[in-house]
């Protein structure tokens, strides 16, 4: 068994100025490399958009990897301390962390679990926290959305574990969307639903690879019976999803209007 | 301290404006000489005609100059066994999809050729999509010649399947799909009727691949026609005789083979010998540059040729060959794709439908029009009496290329 005096000796052997320039010098490469890899994922996403999300989503693994690689490296690979110094320093950092970053060790943590069975992805649209929009980026402790006002916003991770998520594409671009129209229970239902469906096929945002349902129901709100018409089609890039629904109203109401569903409401 | 801070910061961004201007891409005012601008291809299409009054057209057949249809045989065999299989009297229809260049109009002319049988040959194009049950019925009844108001689709069905048996091509079947109100009851009408007239005349529909893929998803298309033949662009040995069969158009002669060898044995080589492996590299190269577009490979060719003196091709490197600049496609925004790809997908727009379609004032419509077509992206035919009907079209020679932007743009799909 060795003295615990080669042990302290160990610990002053780690803070030499050699091995400190030599775990700088790394990190500043894996940096370098990262924007590197986050310039040309860009670069990609901008030459081919429909693999936008792909590029997304490989960059918190790239990340997660090369940090990972670094601070193994530096630990096992330069530092290399002895056994007794590692154990002794684990105990005390994990105290010490434990105590002082509670909150922001849950957020990584919970990070960590995103990353590896995601209930989101960079690109999805999700609704995290209460707030609506897309994720732009998949941090350790943090998640970012933007929403459709133009809001960034930051979300801990820790929150996506503790509520529930929902998330309207799941790694698909296409996303479905449902818009409700109100009519009078005296129209025609049938036509209503016919021009409906062709309303939707002829916006030019609509994914046509998928199908387009509307469906029927009835209401009774203000003292009239009304039936309600669903349209659910799917928007062709998520990102477009509030002027789809803007174009989809446009469409069935001048439908509806056209085929003077509104007026009918007057004579009865 | 706040000084030498400054002086610092200010020290970072000079770094960071050098670094910039080094990863920049340097924007030349001339034009670049190796490279074919959208715009310079479009110019080749400079008079497009001015629109007249619209109409049914039926193709001229041109059987006397038929120029052989490469790297078709087995389309061409399917499509002559499905004819057979209606003079059994087993009728189904039958449509031939291509991507726009790829050879459509060719290979049915090349089939009309082929046919020998008594029954007429009638090759249409629909100039207009259909936008109720009656203009779907007049179209049908265009292809008999019959001039009477449709009165329902069980009294059309009727006619047509009394009148004398016809093989009927329709060369566009994409140009009956429109992003209209009324077009969806207008093309069930449409396959009504095909479908209840397939065994009294032969139906064999032209249709572009996205538009095919388009209706397959919408309307399961796919499940009403037996016979399917899909059309590609060309692959580089159809692109190799294709470009030995136009060298003369091309100003380049061939050299006689060399019937006698030299005494001695020794390794000259015959000029032709030469010439083909210049050809067969040639096609390599334009088959990248071109991705299989025929008219595009033969566009880039006779650039390329224009630019040196050149009278045979072993003269001319691969690597001189001229590439085609598509940095405009880069600059459009998401308006001006999805503008392009409407224009695409229906072979064509006018003004007008343009507007409908994404619901705009006509002014902004012809606007976004004459935009994509400054940039060489559409070409425009002009009518004198209304502006809203214009019809733009995609250039020819760059549909390929203006395919595979919009789908890696997310704005065309493939199934």
């Amino acid at each position: 068994m060795e003295s615990s005096a080669d042990a302290l000796q160990s610990l002053i052997n780690i803070i030499s100025f050699e091995k400190i320039a030599i775990i700088v010098l790394i990190c500043g490469l894996a940096w370098a490399m990262l924007v590197g890899i986050k310039m040309s994922l860009d670069l990609l996403t901008n030459k081919l958009p429909k693999y936008r999300l792909l590029w997304g989503r490989l960059y918190p693994f790239i990340r997660l990897f090369i940090w990972g690689s670094v601070i193994t490296y530096a630990t096992v690979g330069i530092i290399a301390p002895h056994q007794n110094v590692v154990l002794a320093m684990i105990g005390s950092i994990s105290i010490v962390i434990g105590l002082a970053t509670q909150e922001p060790a849950k957020n990584m943590i919970a990070g960590f679990i995103i990353m590896l069975n995601p209930p989101y992805r960079v690109g999805d649209m999700v609704t995290l926290g209460g707030h609506y929009g897309e994720v732009t980026k998949l941090e350790w402790s943090v998640t970012w959305l933007r929403t459709f006002d133009d809001n960034t916003i930051m979300v801990p991770n820790a929150e996506a574990l503790k509520t529930a998520v929902s998330n309207a594409n799941s790694g698909a671009l296409d996303e479905m969307v449902a818009i409700q129209f109100h009519l009078p229970v005296q129209v025609d239902h049938k036509k209503a639903m016919a021009l409906a469906k062709e309303a939707t096929q002829c916006s030019p945002y609509t994914f046509l690879n998928k199908p387009i349902n509307v469906i029927l129901g009835t209401d009774f709100s203000f003292g009239q019976h009304l039936q309600t018409i669903t349209i659910k089609a799917y928007v062709m890039d998520v990102r477009l999803e509030k002027k789809f629904i803007s174009d989809i109203n446009v469409r069935v109401l001048d439908a509806f209007k056209n085929a003077q569903f509104y007026d009918s409401q007057q004579t009865f | 301290m706040a000084v030498t801070f400054n002086a610092i910061t200010a020290q970072w961004q000079l770094f960071v404006a050098q670094l910039k201007t080094i990863f920049t891409p340097q924007k030349t005012e001339s034009e670049p000489t190796d490279k074919l601008s959208l715009k310079a291809i479009a110019q080749t299409y400079t008079y497009h005609g001015i629109r007249g009054q619209l109409k049914q057209q039926p193709y001229a057949i041109h059987a006397n100059r038929m120029s052989p249809l490469l790297g078709r045989e087995l389309a061409l065999e399917q499509i002559n066994n499905a004819i057979e299989l209606w003079r059994k009297q087993q009728g189904e229809l039958s449509a031939i999809t291509a991507p726009f260049g790829a050879g459509l109009s060719h290979f049915i002319n090349n089939i009309i050729h082929s046919q020998q049988g008594a029954e007429p040959i009638l090759w249409l194009s629909f100039y207009r999509a259909p936008l109720s049950t009656k203009d779907a019925i007049s179209s049908l009844f265009s292809c008999f010649n019959i001039h009477h108001e449709p009165q329902s689709i069980t009294d059309a069905i009727s006619l047509i399947n009394t009148q004398p048996a016809k093989i009927i091509f329709i060369d566009d079947m994409h140009k009956l799909m429109l992003r209209r109100m009324g077009n969806y009851q207008a093309l069930v009408t449409l396959a009504t009727i095909l479908m209840e007239t397939r065994q009294q005349h032969c139906w064999i529909m032209g249709c572009e691949t996205y538009v095919w893929q388009r209706l397959s998803s919408q309307y399961q298309i796919t499940h009403f026609f037996k016979t399917v033949v899909h059309l590609s662009y060309f692959n580089q040995p159809a692109l190799k005789t294709l470009l030995s069969l136009h060298l003369t158009d091309l100003g380049i002669t061939l050299p006689a083979q060399n019937a006698v060898k030299t005494d001695d044995n020794t390794a000259n080589t015959d000029p032709l010998d030469v010439e083909l492996t210049a050809i067969e590299e040639l096609s390599k190269t334009l088959m990248v540059i071109s991705q299989g577009h025929p008219k595009l490979a033969l566009l880039v060719l006779k650039r390329s040729l224009e630019s040196l003196p050149i009278k045979q091709l072993s003269n001319l490197p691969a690597k001189e060959l001229i590439s085609v600049d598509t940095q405009a496609l880069n600059h459009l925004n998401e308006e001006s794709l999805f503008a392009l790809a409407e224009i695409y997908i229906h072979g064509g727009l006018t003004v007008e439908n343009l507007s409908i379609i994404f619901n705009i004032s006509i002014e902004k419509s012809s606007l976004t029009l004459e935009f994509l077509n400054r940039q060489g992206l559409i070409i425009p035919q002009y009518c004198e009496d209304d502006f809203a009907r214009h019809y733009y079209q995609i250039t020819p020679a760059l549909t390929k290329i203006v395919a595979m932007h919009l789908v890696n743009h997310n704005k065309l799909f493939s199934l």
